[in-house]
């Protein structure tokens, strides 16, 4: 199995924010690495509510997890041992022999256990910075790709697109297309919901906030825009993608027609080029 | 797929967003209800410029010129008049102009105001364009002249159906806070030191605020100057 090359350009603060004086609201990480004889990726985006004080902190906490600190491996193992993913990987072996079926039970639980991690951090850090957990809303998506399977949750809004191995591009969470905009729950509001999807045989995938989002997804059917999708996964294989991709992130026409914050990341199969390296 | 070699492509294969790209448009409504009977012709200059301001300053507003959409309808005269229909500030060239007349005709008003609301809705959502929670703004110096308890019945549950944040303000001492209160319990009474001017830069500032807004709290209301909440 190749492992996954991953693409993270630097959020971009929106011109909204920018004109505002504010920080940018959106966070991301990613971490890859070898576990249990498995290849191992992690790609995580946490876009903060705009109107909360310290929500970009919030946005920060949910995803850091010591990594200036911390050598790859390090952190790898880290994250694992914070976000409970050992319960997933110790039922690796199990559900091998079981199939997705299997997956399917096990990844809403450890998904929820996920959030209830994420949220003990902001009370934590809610009562060390001495403000209201509220103030530090935020959305959150995270995905991890196992082998060949990715295993993805979201609270709030933001998007995922998968394209598997066929070719095929699908909507893992679609955009919010039946509340208001000003309805989005956060990892901290009373009713928010942890989304769970698993896919198998995973290619690429695609996770946005929801400034960039409107590109991707049709806002009205939650369909992927599979073309433009299919470039960015093609332009991600190439070499110096990163920059090309965070060049487009920062086009001055993207910033115009949207003052939101925007963050994505790609990650995509390495090609036969890449794992010669 | 996993099996090809490295694509030969460049960043020209990005495919590139441009200015006309609707896949980003937003929108919030912005309902403004206005009480146009005969008791409020000597306001009606001072109304016209306050409109005309609100209008500026969401103009001046980056975010708000592009995403708010401005309605304003008046009751008075026995009728519901659309003062003007929804447009984007950007596309809105003046304020309308209000005759103040006759009675006041409260029901149509509310009827008039559910049903743009209702249809523009509709129609933004037919079209996949995202909104905001529409705003909806009151002013009424008077007693309802028509039948409108049921049109007011009607307001209020489609109001609290839909999200619709609505905020009345009763102007002057025949103004009927009860019935404003059977829509919304954000109602507001003029005091001594009101002025339209101030009353409409509040709406500004409010739908300002909505435009820029992700969250799924309630608007905080603060309470715009020469007014007191009513306890409803």
């Amino acid at each position: 199995m190749k492992k996954m090359k991953v693409i993270v350009p630097e959020p971009v603060t929106g011109s909204g924010h920018a004109a505002d004086n504010k920080p940018c609201q959106d966070r991301v990480i990613h971490f890859s690495g070898t576990l249990l004889g498995s290849s191992v990726t992690i790609i995580g985006l946490a876009d903060g509510a705009g109107s909360v004080s310290h929500s970009h902190i919030g946005a920060e906490r949910v995803l850091d997890l010591g990594k200036s600190e911390l050598t790859e491996e390090r952190l790898l193992s880290s994250i694992v041992r914070k976000t409970k993913f050992p319960r997933l990987f110790s039922s690796l072996s199990s559900c091998r022999v079981f199939g997705i079926k299997t997956y399917e039970q096990m990844w809403p639980a450890v998904a929820n256990d996920v959030v209830q991690e994420m949220q003990a951090e902001l009370t934590r850090q809610s009562e060390q910075i001495g403000v209201s957990k509220k103030q530090l809303a935020t959305t959150v998506i995270l995905a991890l790709i196992i082998d060949d399977f990715v295993f993805a949750l979201r609270v709030g809004d933001g998007a995922l697109a998968v394209q598997t191995t066929d070719g095929s591009i699908q909507s893992a969470f679609p955009p919010k297309t039946n509340s208001y905009i000003n309805e989005t729950s956060f990892i901290t509001s009373r009713d928010y919901q942890v989304e769970c999807a698993i896919f198998r045989n995973v290619e690429s995938i695609l996770a946005t906030t929801d400034g960039c989002e409107p590109f991707f997804f049709n806002q009205m059917t939650g369909e992927p825009q599979s073309a433009r999708l299919e470039s960015f996964f093609k332009v991600a294989k190439n070499e110096a993608a990163e920059s090309k991709i965070a060049a487009w992130l920062n086009s001055p026409t993207l910033r115009q027609i949207t003052q939101d914050d925007l963050s994505l990341v790609i990650a995509t199969r390495k090609t036969n080029h890449d794992n010669s390296d | 797929m996993s099996d090809y070699d490295q694509p030969d492509v460049t960043v020209n294969d990005l495919p590139q967003p441009t200015l006309d790209d609707v896949s980003f448009d937003r929108r919030v409504l912005v309902m403004v209800l206005l009480d146009i009977s005969g008791s409020m012709s000597s306001h009606a200059p001072e109304l016209y410029r306050a409109l005309a301001r609100l209008i500026q300053e969401l103009k001046n507003d980056s975010i708000a010129i592009k995403s708010a959409e401005l309605a304003v309808v008046g009751f008075g005269n026995e009728r519901a008049e659309t003062l003007r229909e929804f447009a984007t500030v950007r596309d809105l060239l003046d304020a309308p102009q209000v005759h103040c007349d006759g009675g006041t005709p409260f029901g149509l008003g509310l009827r008039r105001a559910l049903q743009m609301l209702s249809d523009r809705q509709t129609e933004l959502m037919s079209r996949g364009v995202p909104q905001y929670k529409p705003l909806v703004f009151i002013l009424s110096d008077g007693c309802p002249t028509d039948h409108y308890a049921p049109e007011a019945l009607k307001f209020a549950k489609a109001a609290e159906q839909h999200g619709y944040n609505v905020f009345a303000l009763g102007y002057g001492d025949a103004a009927d806070t009860k019935v404003l209160g059977s829509l919304t319990p954000h109602v507001f009474k003029a005091t001594s030191s009101f002025s339209f001017a101030d009353w409409f830069k509040w709406i500004s500032r409010s739908v300002a605020r909505v435009s820029r807004s992700s969250e799924s709290d309630e608007i905080e209301i603060e309470v715009p100057p020469g007014v007191i909440k009513i306890k409803v």
